[in-house]
């Protein structure tokens, strides 16, 4: 007899643990039990992190194999990965050793390596955006989008103090813009995100959605 | 050239077309089958065809002889066996073989049978035997040729006329007798297949000759039909044209016989009109075969009453003198019964005379003679041969004529016989239908050519038949209202012409105008549609694209604008003294709040401080907390770093090397990196509960919670301040909402990018307030350093984030308007395009 029962016992503890940490924000007796479930879930996310990288080595290594057009990348990700690996590995095996904090090597890729590339990749998405800001009416040219385009100016010029646009009056309408329209809408957002997290919440403690799988 | 009707469309065509002009209908197939029949032995067969070929009254001796030569049994078995085959009774087809079907008992049931058991031969031994009983073997054709001729034709007298000269002559009456000539056919019919076996035939293709007797056979046919269907004929007369029923007419006529003939199927006639009665109530038996000719006694009344004298005035037409009313009429008319009586036209009057002296004019004899004209020729004494003329007649042919090989010379044989003298008088009286009365007499003929003659329909089909003629000559149907002009439908309207779809030339029906009713608007869509594709097969010239776009020149140009300025104010920043920003309410301000919290901080005590961001926004957040992490440096509190990032610890000891540096922060004595803290929500819903059993160890490894200021951290609210710095929103609501519910005491404060200010906004304004002050990028960063009196990186990097921000606006509002111009011109340009279409 064939009987699946990966999906009903997967649906089960999820629906229990999620009842009972719910339960422990009310009462405070099973806060031990939440504790435990959510200790459990720190050390399976923390493995999960680890499998992830496992499955990106993986996934590189049949990309190479396949000889495609971007196996060439997938063996640069490869080997930069085992050196950044080998070097974290390094420094902590000289940390424990020493028994000093020593992450020489790794503030050193960090520093010259990996925050220049993010923050160029930034200042780049910076022109686009200053790009895309002066190219929005020619995209589209309706109300919104001139109340857009003007609203950007206005914040961007309350913005500085620079003499020739130190205008006291920007500074006011910047303000205004902050803390009222900006304010409302973020309101509205976060309430909108608020009720949507009680849904799926909801949805996960009945079974109806099971992003687990089953 | 005779023409032929078509049996579908009804159309005239010429006779030598094997199909119909109009329809395309096989015309004439009966020909064609009657042809095929005699030639392959395994067609289907019309045995009353094939007799009538045999019957044929155009015959000439020439062609009898062929017959005869196709009927030698020695030289071509194989064609009378085919005979035979055709003969058979399984194979006998449809109504055009009734009168084989009536000579078959033992396949006919119904009222065919009853007339077979009613010429059962009991009375005489030497009745004829029915047609397919001769047929159907060979054995029995051999057995009527061998049987004795005292027996065959026991009756036959020398003194009779010979046969030849009857069979023949009967043949070419064949058309008006054909009721009589069809129940004679099966006598002839077995004549021949007594043949003697050891005749010779003359060596010629008997398909050949029979091929030359097909057409006369259809004449024959149509009249056969057209008179023993009795009042079917009617609709077969319609098919017919007026040519081809005046060639039939003079055929009509009968051919005068002196001599009565006597055979024994008359008497068997005879028998039958006796014992009419008993089947007079049987309604299935054709008009044509009815015994007792009580239906056809309504023509001879008719007949009877167009022969009423003039003079007499019809009984509804009499007027009764006696009437009082009448003569009250007549009295206040002054009129008198002489003037009001109808008077009868003159010619009437003549006419009528004349027949009756005309009647009387014909002797006695000839009137006798006459009518014994309704029997056919072949029966008749008249045309008996003389005895020369006996023997002139070759050997194999003196068996047709009815001579006895063992006869005497000059002694003939009549196969045909009666028993009595007065046989006709008995058999035509009043009990013979109509048609047959008036076959056998001349006089009484003539008001039948004249009451219904072919090609023309009864006065009662005419008067119905509707009068609404139509002028399509065509053929082909215009609309609902289409008028047949040909056929036995011609009048009737709303008729499906049979020839329609045949008979359309697609080419004119292609060209026939519509009859559409276009409006101006269709009219110009159809314009409209016509120019769209004829638009569609002109080619068009596509102009290459210039090598370097505008746009893409308009985004480098922003590129280098941006990195020129920003490097230069970078650069040589320092020596243009810039203004700070205007400063509001520091104590309802975020960075305020912030500021005064942190100079509230005592030494020593902990501080929890996450970093939260992405090495991408390092620039904007190190600069934006690089004054908040001085002050508390500079208040001596002991800082401990997490990070719900993976590279969140490395970014803090990035931090700490970077911006702190002047401070000389160490680890483990002044500050604790506790490293990376995952799941999350989860995670920190566990930190804020047990952070010393979720994160025991620190980064390095060393035991994070053994330093003196957290030793007595139980739980994230045994920290005096929480800080929290991040980019990304989503980061600071988790923090938000799974700390700051949960922190008492402890304020939480962030410094966040903005971006992030918006969202977090709403927190820091709420009551309770869930986030207690936060500083938001540079500007607050650099209004913190202000209201902190000690400039820091927000400060330096001030004059180029100016610089950038004018540039960037200066960009985006040229490039905004001028691409709106642009926009506008091209919607504008468009418009008058589509105008123009």
């Amino acid at each position: 007899m064939n009987i699946k029962l990966k999906a009903p016992i997967s649906t089960a503890i999820a629906i229990g643990v999620g009842i009972v940490v719910l339960a422990g924000y009310f009462i405070p007796s099973i806060t031990n039990i939440r504790f435990i479930l959510l200790r459990t879930g720190l050390v399976l996310a923390a493995v999960a992190l680890l499998v992830g990288i496992i499955n990106l080595l993986t996934v590189h290594i049949k990309k190479m194999g396949s000889e495609g057009e971007n196996s060439g990348y997938s063996l640069i990700l490869i080997i930069t990965l085992l050196v950044t690996l080998a070097v974290g590995i390094i420094d902590m095996l000289q940390t424990y050793l020493a028994g000093q904090p020593n992450f020489q090597m790794t503030n050193w890729v960090f520093t010259y390596i990996q925050l220049p590339i993010e923050t160029s990749m930034l200042a780049v998405t910076a022109v686009s955006l200053t790009y895309a800001a002066a190219n929005i009416l020619r995209k589209r040219m309706d109300l919104f989008s001139i109340t857009f385009f003007f609203v950007i100016l206005l914040v961007l010029l309350g913005s500085f103090s620079v003499p020739p646009a130190n205008i006291p009056f920007l500074h006011v309408v910047h303000d205004w813009i902050i803390r009222v329209p900006a304010l409302g809408g973020a309101r509205g957002l976060l309430l909108g995100i608020a009720l949507g997290t009680i849904t799926t919440g909801i949805r996960i403690l009945m079974g109806t959605d099971r992003p687990y799988g089953g | 050239m005779k023409d032929i009707l078509c049996p579908t469309c009804g159309r005239p065509n010429s006779d030598n077309q094997e199909f119909c002009n109009y329809c395309y209908t096989q015309l004439g197939p009966d020909e064609s089958s009657r042809l095929d029949d005699l030639l392959p032995p395994e067609e289907t067969p019309d045995e009353s065809s094939r007799l009538d070929d045999l019957l044929q009254p155009e015959e000439t001796p020439d062609e009898a002889s062929r017959l005869d030569d196709l009927l030698q049994p020695e030289e071509t078995p194989d064609e009378i066996s085919r005979l035979d085959d055709l003969l058979k009774p399984e194979e006998i087809p449809d109504e055009s073989s009734r009168l084989d079907d009536l000579l078959q008992p033992e396949e006919t049931p119904d009222e065919a049978s009853r007339l077979d058991d009613l010429l059962q031969p009991e009375e005489s031994p030497f009745e004829t035997p029915p047609t397919d009983g001769i047929f159907t073997s060979e054995e029995e054709t051999t057995d009527h040729s061998t049987m004795p001729d005292d027996q065959a034709q026991p009756e036959i007298s020398s003194d009779e006329t010979p046969p030849e000269d009857d069979y023949f002559t009967a043949e070419e009456t064949l058309d008006e007798t054909s009721p009589l000539d069809d129940l004679s056919a099966p006598e002839d019919t077995q004549l021949d297949s007594t043949l003697p076996d050891d005749q010779a035939l003359p060596d010629e293709t008997p398909e050949a000759d029979l091929t030359q007797q097909t057409e006369p056979l259809d004449e024959f046919d149509l009249d056969q039909m057209s008179s023993g269907f009795g009042e079917d004929a009617g609709w077969f007369d319609m098919l017919q044209d007026s040519d081809s029923t005046e060639e039939s007419e003079p055929e009509v006529v009968p051919t005068p016989t002196e001599k009565k003939s006597e055979t024994d199927w008359l008497e068997r006639i005879k028998r039958l009109n006796k014992s009419g009665e008993e089947v007079e109530d049987d309604s299935s038996f054709p008009d044509w075969l009815s015994v007792t000719g009580k239906k056809e006694q309504e023509p001879t009344e008719e007949s009877e009453e167009t022969e009423t004298p003039a003079e007499e005035v019809p009984g509804w037409l009499q007027m009764d003198e006696d009437d009082t009313a009448v003569r009250e009429f007549l009295r206040k008319k002054d009129l008198t019964v002489d003037e009001i009586t109808p008077e009868i036209p003159e010619e009437i009057t003549v006419v009528a005379e004349t027949k009756e002296e005309k009647e009387p004019s014909i002797p006695d004899k000839e009137k006798v003679e006459t009518e014994h004209k309704k029997f056919p020729s072949w029966a008749s004494a008249e045309d008996k041969p003389s005895p020369e003329g006996i023997q002139d007649i070759p050997e194999e042919l003196q068996f047709l004529a009815g001579i006895s090989p063992d006869s005497t010379p000059g002694k003939t044989v009549d196969p045909f016989q009666i028993e009595e003298e007065d046989f006709f008088d008995d058999l035509f009286d009043d009990e013979l239908p109509s048609w047959l009365s008036t076959a056998s007499s001349g006089d009484e003929s003539l008001p039948i050519e004249h009451e219904i003659t072919p090609g023309e329909l009864p006065g009662w089909v005419e008067a119905m038949r509707p009068v609404v003629e139509s002028t399509d000559t065509t053929g082909l149907p215009d609309d609902e209202d289409y008028i047949e002009n040909y056929g036995p439908l011609a009048g009737i309207p709303s008729v499906l012409p049979a020839e329609a779809e045949l008979a359309l030339d697609p080419e004119k029906a292609a060209r026939k105008p519509l009859d559409l009713t276009a409006s101006k608007s269709h009219q110009e869509y159809v314009n409209l549609l016509r120019k769209l594709i004829g638009e569609e097969s002109k080619l068009k010239v596509i102009k290459k694209p210039p090598p370097l776009a505008t746009q893409r020149v308009l985004r480098w140009l922003i590129a280098i604008i941006l990195l020129v300025t920003i490097t230069g104010t970078v650069i040589f920043g320092d020596s243009i003294p810039t203004p700070t920003p205007t400063d509001g309410p520091i104590q309802t301000s975020s960075y305020g709040a912030l500021y005064y919290q942190i100079e509230r901080l005592k030494s020593e005590q902990p501080v929890l401080i996450a970093f939260d961001y992405q090495p991408a926004a390092t620039g904007e957040m190190h600069t934006a907390s690089a004054a908040v992490v001085d002050h508390l440096m500079e208040q001596g509190t002991y800082l401990s770093f997490v990070s719900t990032q993976p590279t969140g610890p490395v970014l803090a000891e990035h931090f700490l090397t970077t911006t702190q540096g002047e401070n000389a922060y160490k680890h483990n004595q002044q500050y604790i990196n506790l490293g990376y803290l995952p799941g999350e929500s989860a995670g920190l819903l566990s930190f804020v509960i047990a952070p010393k059993k979720i994160i025991p160890l620190a980064f390095d490894g060393s035991n994070a919670w053994g330093s003196p200021p957290l030793i007595n951290v139980n739980n994230i609210g045994d920290f005096e301040m929480i800080l929290v710095i991040t980019d990304d929103p989503n980061t600071a609501k988790i923090w938000i909402e799974q700390v700051g519910t949960i922190l008492e005491d402890t304020p939480l404060n962030m410094v966040v990018s903005a971006q992030v200010e918006p969202l977090i906004q709403p927190y820091f304004r709420s009551s309770p307030q869930l986030l207690s002050g936060y500083v938001s990028g540079v500007i607050d960063s650099m209004k913190y350093e202000n209201l902190m009196g000690q400039p820091n990186l927000a400060n330096k990097t001030w004059l180029p984030f100016n610089i950038g921000i004018i540039i960037s606006v200066g960009t985006i509002f040229i490039g905004g308007l001028a691409n709106g111009v642009m926009s506008l011109f091209s919607r504008h340009r468009a418009r008058q395009i589509g105008a123009r279409l």
